[in-house]
């Protein structure tokens, strides 16, 4: 049998001219426009809506809002499904289809109920003391059924197709929470003409209004207020949002939701709002708590306010034989509701008296003081349990509802960490303190009055005003004529010794879950909490926090004070993680970085790869089915002919200023004294604590302007170390530094023809040898921008960067390929690039790695005897100048056929292989030239070693392969080809 | 809402010893200092002075700017390094998708340095809508980015030049 | 989000700016060749809960340094200036 749920024939706040079908669980049912997908199940008489999380207890709709533990739906298909969503939030809208959760085959017949049976092997902490045995691994066995069982609603494994925006948002004060606190303070900052954004959860303002009848004093001050909240255009009114999080700065999360407009493709679904505000006022206003009770969790249990919501919100009557049990005033409006409504009402009051109990006679409804509420039965409910006195007896009805007081919203205010403190006059907590700037007001304070909290609230406003620095003068705002009664002083928590007590609905945990957590020795409610899982399902705890408290607090024979709350954070409820990342989605993830060269790169058919934030061309398969056979072929036509490479993704810094000289001399540790105009030189420069940062070719332009090069991956740490240093170290030195990364376009081109591809290419400029010796720099123009050509090598055979303005760089790459056409000019890659200088033993990044000095890579030979350089002193420690240290060598691979892979761990051979060996392989490559599998390596002892065979073994990947220690130039050893 | 690349315009970054070295370097050019933070426009030139030391001057591509020999400062050409996006939408509804930063605080001779998608941008005032100073690298993934971003928003349709 | 005016740009979100160490310690000279003096300079720190005062560099706006004075504890930033010669 179902509790019968019915809509009335008139009244609430929904739509009766908008009627909306929908389904549950495949059933088809009708509601109105206005409705919850909650309001309109219980209108059609649906009181089972889901199973319980661990015993599968049938349970019914127990709240109106956030704080709904068991009602949890699934809704949606495939990438859209969205599971474990309230059924309370969800606003109805035409063909929604809502599911039950964690029951197989059905609500009505759920085969896993059977738990019911093992529940005392299912209690707080279970799996660290039962399913233990009987061997070790066994866990393993029953952890594969337990986390089948476990949780309740199950996630989509399919992409989201939905959109979901972010904007960024300012005001002057933020108000959080537009019940008539909120409200009232709006309008009081509105009035000094300061800017307010007023945040609220549900798809319409009002708060607690919303649940007062929808005709009378309430509904009217409510109008009005609505109406003048419109008329001031400084007003911005953000609905169906949720603020989920405060932030520093200021800074608070929203969420809005736009789901209720339907699954249109690209249209936002959910937007993420960054609102930052001077000033924020939290109106968030209380959550109701229920009693204790022996089967608390019974469909057709509801929390008093709930049931009145649905009343007079969605006129649905959820009961006709009614019973409110409570120990405060404030629940006596919910039976007056009722009994206006025609329901027959009985309060069981579990004080002795009430000044509200005899007008609430008059009403019709019968008052018992001095009961105790011990337990429901039936399910869904049928009759209650009581206590008077030393009898006890049962009370039939279809509805049970109960009130235990108010627990304010505090969530937000403590975000940043400061503890809400615990008011006994109220038994919850409320706001430890607030920041400058911040300020609480209505139920969060424990103000409980509307008159009361109307009052605070536009004081608040005024306060945040003022505080934005704005004149504002109190204004008067009418207060409703209600009939309320307050739920304060309450009496102690009566808690049943007998039956199954839940306190925390949505996780099963129950009072005797607590009581065992405390003989256990989980004392701290932070242990508490995680050892029982109580206040960890997805309403956090919201009806069940304070009871467990008090609970601990009476274990343990000390004040509520003295056993404190655990830390609220982020968020307030459940956000969807695509709502975080926004359009920060697919090839939106990060920025992608295109040299000057990126759509001429892609026209020769380039395999691009990602350097960092770059796309650099990897190889170009004109030259080979894959990368590897690509690779040798480019690299055959450098060192033969001569290739063209795109390097304009290297840092580029120009440093300026009549001390130019003396911070780049104090930066490198080379001597740099006598670079002459025209000139560069290969530099390198050490991190404070001796280590290499970064090396490049500095070119001295003209006496006071220099241009420097960075590693591609370095330039940004660089650059802002140069500046660290400028400003802070040496801010006596006229030096200023500049990034022109983007200013230049930057081509190489190496190999023995390389020279005469300049010629053609730029006839009126003399590139000869002579007038351009090795590092040198010459400058000309190439249509209409600055053009500079220095001589250096990367690869070791003759080669020449060309600079050009970056908007040039197309057509300086097209110009150089028609006049390299005679003598077989080619694109190479990245790969090729970086073979080639591993067969000539030239240090880069993956030698540079934060760990190697300059002896380490055989450098040393380039630093200033004298010292003064960033990182002269440390890099001179003792355990920098250890002569074990891993040096650079080279390695031959010497078994045919067999793969080196970077990383590999060295051990000479017959040595046990243990620990991180003696060396490992920084970079390798196939050499054309050798014939050979060959690598760079750091090895302890060096160059001592060559010679040496050693094993190279990948664990990863259970190879070993043998190695010889060679010289790392395997290729040209002489240098002769520079010159070629 | 419209975007147009435009590479054709001159930019130099303009940094001096002193705040009267600054002043000088400008004067010769006949433009005046403006505050920290503030943009200082007239026909065919803008400078925007970035710290107390150090400004950019933006100009068209045919204004004719005759450079001192740099004395008491120094003078670097960064006309290639930036695209100028030319982007004509309410700044109001398009901006906060896009760079958090309060418009309504924003004086009329300001301009932003800020960062959008994580790129540095310069973001200018204009006419019907706003301009953005982005490197050059990044300027077609920053063009992607705020096509994307600005089509949740109302009233925006897309139109790429 | 922490909030950081710039003395130069306004203020603006902590993302535009990059963390550059305590700058309560005072680098030793360049010429200074005490290797104790360096060692303390770039390994030896305090932790303090409460004021701490510490570089920054604006790297999404004016590229400037500053100094900050920042609570550890909340986050609360007391003081912002540029860092040596104003830049």
């Amino acid at each position: 049998m179902q509790v019968s749920g019915s809509r009335l024939p008139s009244g609430g706040r929904i739509d009766r001219e908008k009627p909306i079908g929908f389904s549950f669980d495949g059933r088809s049912y009708s509601g109105y426009a206005g409705d919850t997908l909650a309001s309109a199940l219980l209108a059609n008489g649906v009181s089972l809506v889901g199973r319980s999380f661990k015993y599968h207890r049938p349970r019914g709709i127990f709240s109106a809002g956030i704080e709904e533990p068991n009602a949890l739906v699934t809704f949606g298909h495939d990438g859209r499904r969205d599971p474990n969503v309230p059924a309370t939030m969800v606003e109805l809208v035409e063909g929604l289809e809502a599911q039950s959760q964690n029951r197989w085959p059905s609500l009505g017949f759920d085969v896993l109920a059977v738990n019911q049976v093992f529940a005392p092997l299912l209690s707080a902490g279970f799996y660290y003391k039962t399913f233990m045995g009987p061997t070790r691994r066994a866990w393993l066995f029953y952890e594969h059924f337990i986390r089948r069982a476990a949780g309740l609603g199950k996630a989509s494994l399919q992409p989201d197709p939905d959109r979901y925006d972010t904007e960024y948002a300012f005001t002057d004060v933020a108000i959080i929470g537009s019940g008539p606190t909120g409200l009232a303070a709006a309008l009081s900052v509105a009035r000094s003409g300061a800017r307010v954004t007023l945040i609220e959860q549900d798809g319409a303002i009002g708060g607690q209004m919303l649940s007062q009848p929808s005709e009378g004093a309430a509904a009217d001050w409510l109008a009005a207020a609505g109406a003048d909240i419109a008329g001031f255009p400084q007003i911005t009114v953000r609905t169906r949002s949720t603020a989920f999080g405060l932030y520093d700065g200021n800074t608070i999360g929203i969420v809005e939701r736009r789901d209720h407009l339907g699954p249109e493709p690209g249209q936002t679904r959910q937007l993420l709002v960054l609102l930052k505000a001077q000033s924020i006022i939290f109106t968030t206003g209380a959550i109701e708590r229920p009693l204790l009770f022996a089967d608390n969790d019974r469909p057709g249990v509801m929390l008093a306010s709930a049931a009145s919501t649905y009343l007079n919100r969605f006129a649905v009557a959820c009961g006709r034989t009614i019973v409110v049990a409570t120990n405060n005033d404030s629940a006596y409006a919910t039976a007056r509701d009722f009994a206006a409504a025609g329901s027959k009402v009985t309060v069981l009051d579990a004080r002795p008296a009430s000044p509200l109990a005899d007008s609430a006679r008059k009403h019709g409804i019968t008052v018992l003081q001095d009961h105790q509420l011990l337990a429901a039965h039936g399910s869904p409910v049928s009759a209650v349990a009581f206590r008077s006195g030393s009898s006890e007896a049962r009370l039939s009805c279809d509805l049970l509802l109960t009130s235990a007081g108010w627990t304010p919203s505090v969530h937000l205010t403590s975000h940043l960490g400061i503890r809400p403190i615990y008011d006994a006059r109220i038994g919850g907590f409320v706001p430890g303190s607030f920041a400058a700037g911040h300020f609480g007001a209505g139920a969060l304070m424990g103000d409980y009055t509307t008159a009361e909290a109307i009052e605070r609230g536009a004081a608040a406003g005024l306060g945040a005003a003022c505080f934005c620095g704005r004149k504002a003068e109190p204004h008067a705002i009418p207060t409703p004529d209600l009939d309320e009664g307050i739920a304060r002083d309450l009496p102690a928590l009566a808690v049943p010794r007998r039956g199954k007590v839940f306190v925390d609905l949505q996780t099963d945990v129950t009072t005797s879950d607590i009581a065992l957590s405390d003989r256990e020795g989980f004392r701290s409610v932070e242990h508490l909490k995680r050892y029982t899982t109580l206040g960890m399902g997805t309403d956090q705890g919201k009806t069940s926090n304070v009871h467990a408290i008090a609970l601990m607090a009476l274990a343990r024979d000390q004040s509520i004070e003295q056993t404190g709350t655990t830390t609220f954070r982020p968020p307030y409820s459940p956000v969807a993680v695509g709502v975080l990342a926004g359009r920060s989605i697919h090839g939106h993830f990060k920025p992608i970085r295109r040299t000057p060269l990126h759509d001429w790169h892609l026209r020769r058919g380039a395999e691009m790869i990602e350097v960092g934030l770059w796309k650099r061309p990897l190889f170009y398969p004109e030259h080979g089915p894959d990368v590897g056979a690509a690779a040798i072929a480019e690299m055959k036509l450098v060192r033969s002919a001569v290739g063209l490479v795109d390097v304009s993704t290297l840092g580029k810094i120009e440093v300026a200023g009549p001390d130019a000289l003396t911070f780049l001399d104090r930066l490198y540790v080379n001597n740099l004294g006598k670079l002459q105009v025209g000139k560069g030189r290969y530099c390198v420069m050490l991190r404070d604590d001796g280590i290499v940062f970064d090396e490049g070719v500095v070119i001295r332009l003209a006496e006071e302007r220099f241009f420097l090069t960075t590693s591609t991956m370095k330039a940004a740490d660089v650059q802002s170390w140069m500046e660290f240093l400028a400003q802070t170290a040496w801010p006596d030195l006229r030096v200023h530094i500049t990034s022109v990364t983007d200013e230049w376009a930057m081509l190489a081109l190496a190999g023995p023809r390389s020279r005469d591809v300049l010629a053609a290419a730029f006839p009126d400029i003399a590139t000869d040898d002579e007038s351009l010796p090795k590092m040198a720099v010459v400058t000309g123009t190439f249509a209409g921008e600055v053009l500079r050509i220095q001589r250096v090598s990367y690869s070791g055979e003759r080669a020449y960067e060309i600079h050009v303005g970056s908007r040039r760089g197309a057509a300086l790459a097209d110009h150089l390929m028609a006049a390299g056409q005679p003598v077989g000019v080619e694109p190479y890659g990245v790969d090729a690039m970086g073979a080639l200088r591993i067969e000539k033993g030239f240090a880069a990044g993956s030698e540079i790695d934060g760990t190697t000095t300059l002896d380490d890579i055989g450098l040393g030979g380039l630093a200033k005897k004298s010292g003064g350089f960033a990182g002269a002193v440390l890099s001179r420690r003792p355990t920098l100048t250890n002569p074990d240290r891993r040096r650079l060598v080279g390695l031959q691979c010497l078994d045919a056929g067999r793969q080196l892979r970077t990383g590999s761990i060295l051990f000479s051979e017959g040595a046990p292989q243990r620990g991180h060996g003696i060396g490992h392989v920084t970079a390798v490559t196939f050499s054309p030239e050798t014939d050979k599998q060959i690598g760079l390596a750091l090895l302890s002892g060096g160059p001592e070693r060559i010679g040496e065979t050693m094993l190279a073994t990948f664990p990863v990947r259970n190879e070993m392969v043998r190695v010889r220690v060679v010289s790392p130039v395997f290729v040209d050893p002489d240098g002769a080809r520079i010159d070629a | 809402m419209s975007i147009k690349v435009d590479d054709r315009f001159q930019l130099f970054e303009v940094a001096a010893w002193s705040e009267k070295g600054l002043e000088a370097l400008l004067a010769s050019l006949d433009l005046p200092l403006p505050q920290v933070g503030e943009i200082f426009a007239e026909a065919g030139s803008r400078v925007m002075r970035i710290t107390p030391r150090l400004a950019w001057v933006l100009a068209d591509a045919d204004t004719l700017l005759q450079w001192p020999a740099t004395d008491g400062g120094v003078i670097v050409d960064l006309s290639n390094s930036r695209l100028r996006l030319h982007i004509r939408a309410r700044a109001a509804e398009v901006l906060p998708s896009l760079v958090p930063v309060d418009l309504e605080r924003l004086g009329p001779t300001a301009f932003v340095a800020s960062m959008m998608h994580g790129i540095p941008v310069t973001i200018l005032r204009a006419e019907g809508g706003f301009d953005l100073l982005v490197p050059r690298t990044f300027g077609a993934s920053l063009i992607e980015w705020i096509d994307d971003a600005t089509a949740g928003c109302p009233g925006v349709s897309r139109a790429t030049a | 989000m922490l909030a950081i005016t710039c003395p130069n740009c306004g203020e603006r979100n902590s993302n535009e700016f990059r963390y550059g160490g305590d700058a309560s310690i005072v680098r030793p000279s360049h010429e200074d060749p005490s290797e104790e003096a360096w060692f303390r300079y770039v390994y030896i720190r305090d932790n303090p809960k409460g004021p701490h005062r510490e570089y920054w560099q604006h790297v999404g706006g004016c590229r400037g340094w500053l100094i900050i004075e920042r609570n550890t504890s909340n986050h609360v930033v007391l003081g912002v200036r540029r860092a040596g010669e104003c830049r």
